[in-house]
């Protein structure tokens, strides 16, 4: 494998992170968390939490795409 | 499983999530220019402050005594009535892997599920599969556009993905699902995508087939997912 290929599969990679088990296994928690009778205060703790790593996570995934795009736009 | 040990259980595996990434990541800075190299570091910040996040989670839940039940959701499944041969999901990017699971454990007793990943490893999509989805990385088959492994389709050729997904359609119970359908703008214009949909939609119908478009929403995307929505015979709700 040459080296503009690793680096794209690296970047794949990190979509991959992202967007596969960090965004879905966030997503359920957050599903639980809004079908559960739990005290409101300590939800609304937990979900702030979540969505602060859900938003980075987005922000994550954009920035490998981008990197992505201008790598695969050197080739 | 208790409901707050079934959430303690995914808050547990965040943190390793979390690890891992910070792990991988500093690996790429030994490959990637140097410009890269501070976007990738300011990932891993962000990583690391969300190990700290995740641990303040285990703690908030391990002092809480209070109450934690939840009402049963029950999973959707498919019969046949909701299969058309050419359907769209919508979603956004926060759960549209979330649907895609909830979609392929609601039809996979009736269908055999052909993945195709258009720019994720399907090495991670099969790790989903098995931690977190209720079937087996074996009741999926992968068409693979990313560069991982080495039975690749090029993501640069409509034209060969419309064969390997028309050749999946030879296999009776199949079911093709592409992830996702809004990635393919990084390469192709939208002009061409709406071509490709569309003919492969005609194709599917014609041959009694089914695919499903997975779509993520975005102000960017949102004229492009509303023609290949006018283009399918059902818009899936989860």
């Amino acid at each position: 494998m040459n080296e503009q290929e690793n680096i794209v599969e690296l970047l794949e990679e990190g979509i991959s992170m992202e967007e596969i088990p960090t965004l879905t296994n966030l997503k359920k928690m957050k599903e639980i968390l809004h079908s559960t009778s739990m005290d409101e205060d300590v939800k609304r703790k937990l979900l702030k939490k979540i969505r602060k790593i859900q938003s980075d996570s987005i922000k994550h995934s954009s920035i490998f795409n981008k990197m992505l795009g201008e790598v695969e736009k050197d080739e | 499983m208790s409901d707050i040990e079934e959430f303690k259980k995914l808050v547990e595996r965040q943190q390793r999530i979390e690890k891992e990434s910070v792990e991988r990541y500093d690996e790429y800075s030994k490959v990637l220019d140097e410009d890269m190299q501070k976007k990738v570091k300011d990932i891993i910040e962000d990583e690391k402050e969300h190990v700290e996040i995740v641990g303040g989670m285990l703690e908030l839940i391990e002092d809480y005594e209070g109450s934690f039940e939840r009402e049963n959701g029950q999973k959707k499944l498919f019969s046949e009535e909701d299969i058309y041969s050419a359907m769209i999901l919508v979603s956004d990017l926060e759960s549209y892997m979330y649907d895609i699971l909830e979609f392929i454990e609601g039809i996979n007793d009736i269908r055999d599920i052909k993945y195709l990943s258009y720019n994720k490893i399907p090495s991670r999509i099969k790790q989903e599969l098995d931690e977190s989805s209720g079937i087996s990385r074996e009741d999926v088959t992968f068409l693979n556009c990313s560069s991982e492994g080495d039975e690749n389709i090029d993501p640069d050729s409509l034209t060969d993905i419309s064969l390997a997904i028309k050749e999946s359609f030879e296999d009776e119970k199949a079911f093709v699902l592409v992830d996702n359908i809004t990635t393919f703008t990084s390469k192709h214009p939208e002009e061409s995508i709406v071509n490709f949909v569309s003919s492969l939609n005609d194709n599917a119908r014609e041959r009694d087939k089914e695919v499903l478009w997975v779509a993520v929403e975005s102000d960017e995307y949102k004229e492009l997912v509303n023609k290949l929505v006018q283009l399918c015979d059902k818009k899936i709700e989860l």
